[in-house]
């Protein structure tokens, strides 16, 4: 095959592959969207402090205004429809985006593709979601999930010293068990820290911490057709997940070909708290594995 | 299921490997020849001996589930792995070390040879100290002799070259030893058989 053909046919299969995971959403309500492009820099900045400021691609107008190229898919959503929103508005929909880095001074653009949720909508609604887009792939996926605030409210009072729950924070998150260790005895942390990183997945336990948040539980018994295993030193790159949070694995795949989760409290600094929830899932995957 | 380990060559793996068949994980005593991979069918593993610091990238890259390897070289690296275990061998110190006619010196920028950039900047920033890192793969304690460094930082195990080539230990970094190491997706995806070997390893360590 030529050089052009086969670029083609990539893009063919790219193609169909996505429109096979927006036909789901769509057939469940989703309405495909694109997020607004740019932003101010300055409003993103205050809202959005996560992202490292060497990491935003910046666009300066000739009236001295300065934009940044859509840093991040779920903010330029939050801000488009968030202040939009009624009371008791369900709003949901789909992407199929990029956004943009700068590193090492190069233009990273990462596609993805992935939903959001906006309203009252019931935990195992969104697993069911979850369930009919991976059916859509000739892999198995193994989701494993946490309740971020769970471990959170351990670590905040576990010291005083903000270094060392800092320091706690990253051994959870790196599974560094050699860290742990070291921390809970140098700096007498509960043992507990040392016994959650050996991932307790045990219902006794989950149900002892997590004994406010019975519907996360109810939803979990509906994933009877899932793998899912439940992970609490599992800590999310960011801290905006206020609910339970997800990644997904997949065999020929080392790092989350999905990952999401609850974000309500994200909501809010945009003007209107609101129920949120979303999910983004690996392109390259989506168009390597589905059937 | 089967897992792949990532063993280094050198003495490090040699230790490795013994340990490993000490604790049971391997059915016979691997002896490193030629040879660069090795399948065990009883343990269901198989072994592939890269040097050490290409153990990471095998682990993080998905192409080894398992791997052993310095902490010298994880703190380097800083990539995502997670650090299951530290089997106590490998034991050394990561120093600085340069020569007395250097010590008394205060300067404003130091030269700093190392093989260890990352590790080095951090250190150096903690002490806000100013540091120009002259980057060396090998034969680091040459550096301070040769006038190519003011001080150096590298590893140690007993401290007999760093004295022997008129080097004084001016400070240690960390304690440095060889870690069981893997990446998320084997975690997840392979966690019973990773497990089980982690507290085989565990027992009586």
């Amino acid at each position: 095959m030529s050089e052009i053909k086969e670029l083609l046919s990539i893009q063919n299969n790219k193609t169909h592959a996505i429109s096979r995971v927006l036909e789901v959403l769509r057939q469940e309500g989703f309405t495909q969207i694109e997020p607004q492009l740019i932003e101010s820099y300055q409003e993103f900045k205050t809202i959005e402090p996560y992202i490292d400021d060497q990491k935003l691609v910046k666009l300066q107008l000739p009236d001295g205004k300065i934009y940044t190229l859509r840093p991040d898919i779920t903010s330029s959503i939050l801000n488009q429809y968030v202040p939009l929103l009624k009371e008791d508005d369900i709003v949901k929909v789909s992407y199929v985006s990029s956004y943009y880095r700068q590193h090492d001074d190069a233009l990273n653009v990462k596609q993805q593709i992935g939903y959001e949720c906006f309203g009252q909508i019931g935990l195992f609604e969104h697993i069911e979601m979850i369930k009919k887009v991976t059916k859509l792939l000739n892999k198995k996926i193994t989701l494993v999930m946490n309740i971020p605030s769970l471990i959170e409210s351990y670590i905040e009072q576990s010291s005083d010293d903000r270094r060392v729950k800092h320091a706690l924070r990253k051994a959870l998150r790196l599974k560094s068990f050699v860290d742990v260790e070291k921390l809970v005895e140098k700096q007498s942390l509960k043992q507990i820290f040392k016994e959650t990183i050996d991932d307790m997945y045990d219902m006794q336990t989950l149900k002892a911490f997590a004994k406010e948040r019975f519907s996360i539980l109810s939803a979990l018994q509906h994933m009877e057709d899932l793998s899912y295993r439940i992970d609490l030193s599992l800590i999310p790159q960011y801290d905006y997940y206020s609910g339970i949070y997800i990644e997904g694995y997949m065999e020929g795949y080392t790092k989350p070909v999905l990952y999401g989760g609850s974000y309500d409290k994200r909501t809010a600094l945009y003007g209107k708290p609101t129920q949120a929830f979303g999910v983004s899932l690996d392109l390259d995957m989506i168009i390597k594995e589905i059937k | 299921m089967m897992l792949t380990c990532a063993i280094p060559t050198g003495r490090l793996g040699k230790q490795v490997l013994s340990l490993l068949f000490e604790k049971g994980v391997t059915s016979t005593l691997i002896e490193p020849q030629r040879k660069l991979t090795y399948t065990d069918e009883e343990k269901k593993i198989t072994y592939i001996l890269v040097k050490p610091s290409d153990v990471i990238t095998y682990v993080t890259s998905g192409y080894a589930d398992i791997g052993i390897v310095g902490s010298d070289l994880i703190k380097e690296e800083s990539q995502h792995m997670y650090e299951l275990l530290d089997l106590r061998i490998g034991k050394c110190k990561m120093i600085v070390a340069g020569l007395e006619s250097h010590l008394s010196k205060d300067k404003e920028v130091i030269k700093v040879a190392t093989k260890f950039p990352n590790i080095t900047k951090t250190y150096f920033e903690s002490k806000k100290q100013a540091i120009e890192i002259v980057y060396l793969n090998g034969s680091v304690e040459l550096a301070p002799l040769l006038k190519l460094s003011d001080i150096i930082v590298d590893i140690t195990e007993t401290g007999t070259t760093i004295k022997e080539n008129g080097l004084h230990i001016i400070d240690t970094i960390l304690d440095v030893s060889a870690r069981l190491i893997t990446n998320p997706a084997s975690y997840v995806l392979k966690n019973n058989d990773i497990k089980a070997i982690k507290m085989t390893l565990l027992e009586q360590s």
